[in-house]
């Protein structure tokens, strides 16, 4: 696998792990599992497209689609749990997963749109680097 | 036991990072310098110093740096900066 891949999927990654770790931890709620699953759908899919030998356009936008309603879904899970959210403290189950991931979901999409702003034609010959190549390349800085 | 610093989404990385156009742009980069060179490439893929390369090549150190100077410029317009330890 690519080593080096964006902060994004670094932070989803976390995140998964994180509710995972809730799940364990706390009495079964659907919401948080029903998260879980999404969370791992969209790794897999963003870990597709990022070790593409191209990043092919039209699962681009299939997947940028799929993170915007995601994200506007969950925020407005997050107006629906705004009460809870204000008295949320440390000993709760942390109802501001929810926030945390419409972030982190939003930050997706940025860097999704970031990354073909201005790529187009090195994209057409994108190769991913290997873990070597990639320490050796930043090695020159 | 939950984290106290999950209460904030910024939390700190665990290793360097860059951003997906951050990262297609230092593979371009890359395969340039492949292009340019294999032999360079392959002796920095080997993990070979800049004096290193330069005996291998039969090079003086300012013709070494001089051949890696627009890659690693390359590098520094795409915005990619040398990774720091926390």
């Amino acid at each position: 696998m690519i080593r080096l891949i964006d902060n994004t999927l670094e932070t989803a990654l976390d995140t998964r792990d994180w509710l995972a770790g809730l799940q364990t931890e706390h009495e079964h709620d659907e919401d948080i599992s029903h998260l879980v699953f999404v969370l791992d759908a969209l790794i897999v899919d963003y870990r597709r497209v990022i070790e593409k030998r191209k990043l092919d356009e039209h699962g681009y936008y299939g997947i940028k689609n799929a993170l915007t309603m995601a994200s506007i879904l969950l925020e407005g899970h997050l107006t629906d749990h705004a009460l809870e959210l204000t008295t949320w403290s440390y000993d709760q189950i942390p109802t501001n997963a929810y926030e945390l991931i419409a972030v982190v979901l939003n930050d997706a999409v940025m860097q999704f749109t970031e990354s073909t702003s201005s790529i187009h034609a090195r994209r057409r010959g994108f190769q991913p680097l290997s873990d070597d190549e990639l320490r050796a390349v930043l090695s020159l800085l | 036991m939950i984290s106290d610093t999950l209460r904030s989404h910024k939390r700190p990385q665990k290793t360097a990072m860059l951003t997906v156009k951050q990262y297609i742009d230092a593979a371009a980069v890359w395969r340039d310098l492949e292009r340019h060179n294999f032999t360079v490439a392959t002796l920095l893929l080997a993990g070979k110093s800049r004096r290193e390369i330069a005996a291998a090549m039969r090079w003086d150190m300012t013709s070494v740096r001089s051949f890696l100077a627009p890659f690693r410029n390359d590098l520094h317009a795409a915005g990619i900066k040398k990774p720091t330890t926390p």
